[in-house]
């Protein structure tokens, strides 16, 4: 499952907090292969967030996830994880945008850093 | 002895409950000093001016006669758009004033929606740019027995269903329009009313407002209905400087960690296990949705809205705006069948019908902003001249 179907599957499913939530309990538990930027610029290397799409964080690792110390903001990595929950994307104006908890995730590939 | 196993019990009990209160306390310390360092730097809307204001009737407004430039970043504080924005001197997202008065040439349309209508994040609303083209419709015009035609945009962000009637009884039946048209996503079906306000933080030295969204009064970072948006309003010099955001964002975060209910007499600690059927009012994402609890609950409430709409005016169309995700799967959601099943004799119209959806997929994605799924400025043109074509179909059927 891609992320973009992940999103896709939530918005199709209904967003009020009962058709969340029956969703979220739906996928815990599935094992996923996803890419995203990291969110930080430097620093210690236990990352907590990425985003898919270098604009929302949009996934959280729980625990955070051990990256290569000389990776850098807006680098890919892809990585592995179960998820153990999904739910509204917290922007404003608001849009129904996914928002996803990791848990047992790790990095599988540290890619270039893009000009993005 | 009685008495005396009475007394024990009671040392018991006042013994276990110290230690309670005890663990309670500690772990109250615990806690707040964990959420300190969990800040993160996140992205931001900026405005030079505050553009939210509270009013509890229809839940905010925008603040009348400003002129803002508003700029979204990303949490490297890297700017991803930038646009002006024009509200006018009602209030409205519009470059152009309205009035209350109204000339027997003038033929009016009032329009009530959410972002998707609002247009804050565009160079020209789309109900500006239909009011252009209904203007250049002089056949339509001619029909009419007028000479012009006035498009009144009262779309709001993050507003819903249950809002819309408020706003009509309030604000837009006023300007006596002669048709109102409903504009919405299929989101705005299962949204809560909203009040937002633009709050200014407690801060060392920096001069800012961050907008916070509640549900119900007061609008206050204390009040658990109540979100933090990341929308700040600071001066346009301070916004260039990365160090001084940050430490904006990290003092919306500390006020927003304060102001949580650290000396309420509720069990914490039993919430903390997870058991008992207490849940943490200490997390920062506990906070109350802003969403109905179920799709029966949303239907409900937002055909009462309408309905209170529909029964106060004789002429309202109401238009289904399709998202990028439902224009691609060519399909509209259950909740709005729902809705449309639940108000068969209120014409709802999919807008899905009347867009060329059949284009191609990059040209249907180029109707919204990437990676916000509002509409683009293109994206404006094309649904202006939809809902034209249904303006045109309702007043000449």
């Amino acid at each position: 499952m891609t992320f973009d179907e992940l999103e896709s599957g939530m918005i199709r499913s209904g967003l009020t907090d009962i058709q969340l939530e029956s969703y979220s309990d739906r996928l815990r538990g599935t094992r996923v292969r996803w890419s995203g930027f990291l969110a930080q610029d430097a620093g210690p290397k236990r990352v907590t967030y990425v985003s898919t799409n270098g604009v929302i964080q949009n996934i959280e690792f729980s625990p955070p996830l051990d990256v290569a110390a000389e990776s850098n903001a807006q680098q890919v990595i892809v990585f592995i994880g179960t998820i153990e929950r999904v739910s509204l994307a917290e922007i404003f104006p608001p849009m129904p945008k996914a928002y996803v908890v990791l848990k047992d995730a790790k990095v599988v590939q540290l890619q270039e850093p893009t000009a993005k | 002895m009685p008495k005396r196993r009475l007394t024990q019990l009671r040392t018991l009990v006042l013994l276990a409950l110290a230690l309670y209160v005890f663990l309670e306390f500690s772990y109250r310390v615990y806690a707040y000093a964990k959420l300190g360092p969990q800040f993160r730097d996140h992205g931001f809307w900026s405005f030079d001016a505050p553009l939210y204001v509270l009013d509890t009737q229809v839940g905010y407004k925008y603040n009348a006669k400003s002129y803002l430039t508003c700029r979204r970043f990303d949490q490297n504080h890297k700017v991803l758009r930038q646009n002006a924005l024009a509200v006018n001197n009602f209030g409205h997202i519009s470059p152009r004033d309205d009035y209350l008065e109204k000339a027997d040439s003038e033929f009016r349309i009032a329009i009530l929606g959410d972002s998707f209508t609002a247009c804050r994040a565009n160079s020209m609303p789309w109900p500006i740019l239909l009011e252009d083209r209904l203007n250049r419709d002089d056949a339509l015009k001619q029909l009419l027995g007028k000479s012009t035609v006035k498009v009144i945009n009262f779309g709001m962000d993050g507003t819903g269903f249950i809002q819309w009637s408020s706003v009509f009884a309030q604000e837009a039946g006023r300007f006596r329009p002669d048709v109102i048209i409903v504009n919405f996503i299929s989101d705005d079906i299962s949204r809560k009313f909203i009040y937002i306000d633009s709050i200014r933080v407690p801060s060392t030295n920096i001069d800012f407002r961050v907008t916070l969204l509640c549900t119900s009064l007061p609008v206050t970072f204390a009040n658990r209905d109540c979100l933090v948006i990341s929308n700040i309003s600071v001066a346009p010099e301070l916004v260039e400087d990365r160090l001084a955001m940050s430490r904006v964002k990290r003092e919306i975060y500390d006020a927003t960690i304060r102001a949580m209910p650290w000396f309420s007499p509720y069990p914490e600690l039993l919430a903390a296990t997870g058991k008992f059927g207490f849940k943490s009012r200490l997390d920062p994402t506990s906070r109350r949705s802003w969403h109905f609890s179920s799709p029966k609950e949303a239907v409900s409430g937002s055909s009462a809205s309408l309905r209170t709409i529909t029964s106060n005016h004789p002429r309202v169309m109401i238009l289904h705006h399709p998202i990028l995700e439902e224009i691609l799967a060519l399909e509209t959601p259950q909740i709005v069948q729902d809705l449309m099943s639940s108000n068969r004799e209120l014409k709802i119209e999919p807008m899905l019908k009347f867009l060329p959806v059949q284009s191609s997929e990059d040209e249907v994605k180029s109707w919204f902003i990437p990676n916000d799924g509002h509409p683009s400025d293109y994206g404006c043109e094309v649904y202006a001249k939809g809902v034209h074509d249904r303006v045109r179909a309702y007043l000449t059927r």
